[in-house]
């Protein structure tokens, strides 16, 4: 307390406004370029370099982002996922003793897959999925998460997203500069030396005094307030000069914008794009590559993308029920998808890799966990995923497998989802025809493995409270024979 | 201004805070967003009946009362379902076709919250499938709550609004009184006596 | 001695121990003489009782005295503002680790909206037009608004506007479809219940009452000037507010017309199709009818802001504003500009490029206008004797927040950038910095230098910087780190984020500046606290200051001006002196006010303006009844309607007193034996006069 009125003296406190704008300028800079360094934990135990954007597929690499991960959540005292309850396999007993068709309360059984999902995510990667998920290429087994730059905008692998950060950081260093110089101007007009105070008012007294006497009007001021009278030149120029100057930078600003948006719109006229249909959702994506010729080999897929790199995509997009944006920062900034206005944008992947985006128009209770990637394959590899995608679900060949199926299409499952060459049509939910080769379920917001499955399928409502899933009551067996179908899905 | 400023202040503080405390306790159960519920079970011993007709004594028939129709999510997600599960593929939208029209008061088997809930589980002669195990018990609520709307047998301001589509008619379908709707036959072996 | 007392003990102070109004202040402008023949206690006890509100609750409710209505409106929106920051702490709080289910996402969607709309609509431009409406009679020279009554009626509209969001919210029927409520999702189909309608309900009461609040300024500013006071010669602040009240007028219909047109599209018995594609509506027109108000909306915040600097800094520089003609020049192509920038906010939306580019340009060239101001203020401060007193030390905050805000503004201009951090968190850091810091360090500054005018003692000056200094740093280390958080993808408006996206030390880091900014606000309340029973009390002008409010006692008697100077310069304290005339002859008996044209502030004619009166409060609960009831049914208009009718019936009815009745009230021979012309103290009336 005794400090306060101390500092607060004209050096002091343009000193040290300074010295903020300078460390929050630098903590910019700091956070521009050594993007790893501000995630912590995870990624510094990752130890993958930001610019190298090949991931590593889910499942490989995690023990080192398991204990990461643990250890950051314990520091930070993270609730809600670190309870571990056991083994599935004993969860799932456990729900067998509650299932008794109508009125079973979902809750108990939901709550606890839930658990057991969170500490189950991780483990259940780990030791279950490399043989299962994924395509086989090894340039695939990509870590999704591996590091923290694939939903970020200054870290471009494609070309419109490239043409931004250029401009951005261009934009950037011209503005900080002049922040920086009206920050130094300002910090001069107060600190600057002044005239001596006593002596101004010494003079203003006695000028006073003779005003008096002389029976002329004395102004009242105080006697510190000088009053200008004539036109104080030398500072209307340097004001004069100061707009001219912004002028000028808001021309070059302007100049730049307008060649970054021609550049970005030159895309669309480049030959042999890709079309893809995207159709947003609350709360989901479904991904439609049409082919025009042969239409049964048009693939239905849901919230993941999958483009080869070096060729334009022509996306077009629509909604038909509220406002979405689809958005994937490493490739390129967002086009709000309107109901009634159908959108066609273009973007291209130069780098292999996948890259998150996520829904940014706010669209209702899940609008949080609406997201979706992209990944960018050689256009050899990616043929060989679309021509996988192209053939119809592969037909159970286990009794579990059969079982499952069964109970597929007995339950309310076909109601909503399809499976390809099967009679399960719905297009009312995501397309499941090949969901073993998705890595994330619900919407980009769960890892794909069983635990997460089992969870989502009987109590989704509380991994994503509002979203269009419903709870289902599954007896356990059944459930495990969906399971052993679903897997099988690839 | 002036001398009583403080005890202006107190008392509207007082009355204020009254308020408040009164505000909390109660709440809007119209505006809840019910997304994990737990539904009404339905066993054998209270089920549904279709008749009125009972041996010995009369007994009062207990109803099960769908506490979430005067929610107005529920309602909404009652008739997003309604057309998701193509129920106006017969019903169309009241206005029956195939089926019979539910914006009426004519119900057929009956227009309690379990009867309406108990005919879409099991189905009815002449074309009603069951859905049983198909769409999931709370769904179902949701769907009977608004079947039950379209009649206006719940509260206006929980009712829902028109679809951002278009739409038949001027009015939207639901939360009509005393209607008679275009298509009123109903296939003569579907009369039960009730 | 402190420099504080040194500077203070060369202002003369009156001797008083205790703010008294009983006592008069003989002569707050001093070294001016009382006008011959004039007596001045006289004066006052008839002007006191004159002007004063009627003691009891009646009499408080019905009080049309500027300063009372205006204390009231500040201090409600201050109480929204912090119950708003309980809000976004419980955000912060919420965000501050991935996946926690703390909140619900519908609870969390409430939250974020209830905290948009009442931060928007029911703290922002109440707030800043309370401040006008208690300042600008003083700063032009004159005793209350043009339309005391409406005054208080917009009052109690805005009261009950607030009562019904916030009500609304804890009944769990508070909107969710975020401030500004885009459709489809806040249509009839997707937007189920009555939350939006409650919202377009709110919208339109606290529209109705800034309109009012907007044209109570302009009137009395271009009517009621004290004879002098030019038109260019009135402060900045108040042509800062002038501004403010023409955007008001041009920009808060079109927010009116589309709230209400989104509540006849979701009133199942109105069923109209204004956004609704399929019917040849269109979701893109409620954006446009809404931005077209939005984005004035931010200046109308902004430019008050503006203004309070403008009042601040020439005080604390010890100088006149430098560069009056450019400011003004910069406030009214401001004012122009804002409206040419809306869709500014529209461009992730398939508009046609072409359309986008000028709306770019219109976003760069506003930065022009503000470039002026913030030069000028430098060259005032360059060329003045800056003193180092909290309300300029909130003012300098001002310059680091507001620029670093407007220069992001800046990147947000340009739509190939805007197309990656719209609707992001880059989005939320740059708002808040500019409103933040364009509107509330302004506020905050105001609040320490117009306190002592209030209260009549200073607040605090030692928590004053700790206030202050947690606020500083509380504010940035909160939404800095949100601009990386931006452009590292995290949208806005969402309840949480994966723990993989590594998004949760930046919040985290969020949320621990949060925390430093309550305790920021705590200390500012303690301080209000204490400071209004303890504090150093102040004279009539403790500051030294320039414009006409601090020529009076702190705080101000009920009818502001015991004797109103005329006006002979831009600085009217600085500019008079020992020989400066003063209004004499209008009544003390009646509620008069000396009206002036609007250009030169001649004197024209003497206007008697109304009583205290009931009325307001009962046409504000009966046209706010009326619109809570359209939230269910639009039968509830026409009833309304009818009340209205009678109310207001009873509130023109013809007077029988006016102003007050009192033991010396003069025949009207001798009230009319007062001669219109004002400006002479040569003629005092036997009856006494002013």
């Amino acid at each position: 307390m005794i400090l306060g009125p101390r500092i607060i003296t004209a050096r002091g406190s343009g000193g040290v406004c300074l010295l903020v704008a300078t460390v929050c300028a630098a903590a910019v800079l700091a956070g521009g370029r050594a993007r790893a360094a501000t995630t912590g934990v995870v990624t510094a135990v990752n130890a993958t370099s930001p610019t190298r954007t090949i991931p590593a597929v889910l499942g490989t690499t995690n023990s080192s982002m398991l204990l990461g991960t643990t250890a950051t959540q314990m520091i930070l005292g993270m609730p809600d996922r670190l309870e571990t309850t056991g083994s599935l396999e004993t969860q799932l007993s456990g729900t067998a003793s509650t299932a008794t068709g109508y009125g079973v309360q979902p809750r108990s059984s939901g709550e606890q897959f839930s658990t057991g999902l969170s500490s189950g995510k991780r483990e259940q990667a780990s030791s279950s999925s490399q043989a299962v998920f994924g395509p086989s290429d090894a340039a695939t087994k990509a870590s999704v998460f591996g590091t923290t730059n694939t939903q970020s905008a200054i870290d471009p692998a494609g070309r419109q997203a490239y043409h931004i950060d250029k401009l951005y950081w261009m934009y950037f260093w011209t503005l900080a500069s002049i922040y920086v110089v009206v920050l130094a101007v300002l910090g001069w007009a107060l600190l600057r030396r002044r005239r001596n105070i006593f002596d101004q008012e010494q003079e203003l007294r006695a000028h006073q005094a003779q005003l008096r006497e002389a029976g002329e009007p004395v102004r009242l001021a105080p006697a510190d307030v000088v009053i200008p009278r004539h036109l104080e030149k030398g500072p209307v120029m340097v004001v004069a000069a100061a707009v001219a100057v912004t002028v000028v930078l808001l021309w070059v600003f302007l100049i730049g914008d307008f060649a970054t948006g021609r550049t970005l719109n030159a895309l669309a006229s480049e030959k042999n794009p890709l079309a893809i249909k995207v159709n947003a959702q609350q709360w989901w994506w479904e991904i439609k590559y049409p082919d025009e010729v042969t239409t049964s080999n048009t693939v239905t897929t849901a919230n993941e993308i999958y483009i080869p790199i070096g060729r334009p995509i022509r996306l077009e997009t629509q909604s038909p029920d509220v406002i979405h944006s689809f958005w994937v920062p490493n490739l390129a900034g967002k086009h709000d998808i309107i109901p009634g206005y159908p959108v066609t944008f273009f973007l291209q992947a130069d780098k292999v890799g996948t890259y998150w985006g996520q829904c940014a128009e706010f669209c209702g209770h899940q609008h949080a966990k609406m997201r979706f990637s992209v990944t960018a394959l050689p256009e050899d590899e990616f043929q060989a995923w679309l021509s996988t995608q192209r053939q119809s679900a592969p037909s159970p060949s286990t009794e579990s497998q059969k079982r499952g199926q069964q109970v597929f299409l007995g339950a309310s499952c076909a109601m909503c989802h399809s499976i390809s060459g099967t009679q399960a049509m719905a297009t009312v939910g995501p397309n499941l025809s090949h969901i073993a080769s998705r890595s994330m379920i619900a919407a980009g917001s769960l890892p794909n493995n069983r635990g997460n499955l089992a969870g989502w399928i009987l109590d989704a409502q509380h991994i994503k409270p509002g979203c269009r899933m419903p709870q289902n009551n599954i007896p356990a067996d059944d459930l495990e024979a969906l399971l052993d179908y679903l897997e099988s899905l690839k | 201004m002036t001398k009583n400023n403080g005890r202006m202040r107190s008392a509207s503080f007082m009355a204020f805070s009254a308020a408040f405390a009164l505000i909390c306790i109660g709440g809007c159960q119209r505006e809840e967003r019910p997304f994990r519920v737990a539904v009404p079970y339905i066993g054998p011993q209270d089920g549904p009946r279709l008749s009125t007709l009972q041996p010995g004594p009369e007994m009062p028939v207990k109803h099960v009362r769908n506490d979430y129709e005067d929610n107005a999510w529920v309602l909404s997600e009652g008739k997003r379902l309604f057309q998701l599960y193509n129920c106006s593929g017969c019903h169309f939208n009241g206005g029956g076709g195939m089926g019979p029209p539910l914006m009426d008061q004519k119900w057929i088997y009956g227009s309690a919250p379990e009867q309406i809930f108990s005919t879409i589980m099991e189905g009815r002669p002449n074309g009603m499938p069951s859905f049983r195990g198909k769409i999931p018990d709370q769904q179902v609520w949701q769907i009977a709550a608004y079947v039950r709307s379209m009649s206006g047998l719940v509260p206006i301001d929980a009712a829902t609004n028109r679809n951002d589509d278009i739409h038949p008619g001027v009015q939207p379908e639901n939360s009509r009184k005393n209607v008679v709707p275009l298509q009123s036959s109903i296939p003569p072996a579907a009369e039960m006596p009730l | 001695m402190s420099r504080t007392a040194e500077r203070l003990s060369t202002v003369p102070t009156l001797a008083l121990p205790e703010p008294d109004r009983a006592v008069l202040p003989l002569n707050p402008l001093e070294g001016q003489p009382v006008p011959a023949g004039a007596n001045p206690w006289v004066d006052h006890e008839n002007l006191e009782r004159t002007w004063s509100a009627p003691a009891g609750l009646i009499g408080w409710i019905a009080s049309v005295n500027h300063k009372d209505v205006a204390m009231r409106y500040i201090k409600t929106a201050m109480f929204f503002f912090f119950l708003n920051g309980l809000l976004a702490a419980a955000m912060r709080i919420h965000l501050a680790f991935p996946e926690w289910h703390l909140m619900g996402p519908d609870t969390y969607n409430q939250v974020f909206t209830t905290h948009g709309t009442a931060m928007m609509f029911l703290f922002a431009v109440p707030v800043m037009e309370a401040m006008a409406l208690y300042f600008v009679p003083l700063m032009v020279g004159t005793r209350n608004v043009s339309f005391p009554r409406l005054n208080a009626f917009g009052y109690y509209l805005y009261l009950l506007a607030g009562i019904l969001l916030y009500g609304g919210f804890l009944l769990n029927i508070g909107p969710d479809a975020g401030w500004f409520a885009y459709v489809p999702l806040a249509g009839a189909e997707y937007g189920p219940g009555k939350r939006v309608d409650l919202w377009s309900q709110v919208v339109t009461l606290t529209e109705i009452s800034a309109l009012i609040a907007a044209v109570e300024i302009l009137t009395t500013v271009m009517k009621q000037r004290a004879p002098g006071m030019s038109l260019n010669r009135i402060p900045i602040y108040v042509w800062a507010m002038v501004v403010t009240s023409f955007m008001v007028l041009m920009a808060m219909p079109a927010v009116m017309t589309s709230s209400t047109m989104l509540s006849m599209d979701r009133l199942t018995n109105v069923n109209t199709h204004f956004f609704n594609q399929a019917e040849g509506g269109d979701p893109l027109l409620w954006q446009h009818l809404f931005w077209f108000f939005g984005h004035p909306e931010v200046y109308i915040i902004f430019i008050p802001g503006t203004g309070f600097v403008s009042a601040i800094v020439p005080v604390f520089a010890r100088r006149p504003i430098f560069g009056y003609t450019a400011l003004v020049a910069s406030l009214i192509s401001i004012g122009f500009i804002s409206f040419g920038l809306w869709a500014h906010h529209m461009f992730a939306t398939p508009l046609p490029r072409v359309g986008q580019a000028y709306f770019t340009s219109a976003s760069m060239m506003i930065a022009i206008p503000s470039g002026i101001q913030i030069f000028c203020w430098i060259a005032t401060l360059w060329t003045g004797r800056p003193q180092f007193k909290l309300p300029l030390l909130f003012v300098l905050a001002f310059i680091f927040i507001f620029v670093l805000g407007g220069l992001s503004g800046i990147m947000l201009a340009s739509v190939s950038l805007d197309r990656q951090v719209h609707d992001t968190f880059f989005v939320v850091a740059h708002f808040h910095y500019v409103l933040i810091g364009g509107a509330v360090f302004p506020l905050f500054g105001a609040i320490y230098y117009w306190f002592p005018k209030w209260t009549g003692r200073m607040l605090n000056t030692k928590l004053g910087h700790c206030n202050l200094w947690t606020f500083f740093i509380g504010f940035n280390v909160t939404f800095f780190p949100m601009h990386q958080l931006g452009l590292k993808g995290m949208p806005r408006r969402v309840y949480t984020y994966l723990p993989e996206t590594g998004w949760q030390t930046l919040n985290q880091i969020a949320t621990l500046g949060a925390g430093i900014m309550f305790i920021s606000m705590v200390l500012f309340l303690i301080n209000v606290f204490w400071s209004r029973k303890h504090g150093m009390i102040a004279g009539p002008n403790p500051w030294g200051a320039e414009s006409l409010e601090w020529g009076t006692t702190s705080p101000p008697p009920s009818y502001n001006f015991l004797y109103t100077p005329v006006v002979t310069g831009r600085s009217a304290m600085w500019e008079r002196t020992d020989q400066t005339p003063v209004i004499t002859g209008l009544h003390t008996q009646k509620r008069e006010v000396l009206t002036t044209t609007i250009l030169e502030g001649t004197p024209e004619h003497r206007y008697e303006l109304c009583a205290d009166s009931i009325w307001p409060l009962l046409a504000a609960i009966v046209t706010a009844a009326s619109l809570y009831g359209v939230i269910f049914h639009p039968w509830a208009i026409p009833p309304g309607c009818v009340a209205l009718f009678i109310v207001l019936a009873f509130w023109f009815w013809r007077e029988n007193e006016p102003g007050h009745l009192t033991a010396n009230t003069k025949t009207s021979e001798e009230l009319e034996n007062v001669p219109p012309d004002s400006t002479h103290a040569a003629h005092i009336p036997p009856g006494g006069g002013i």
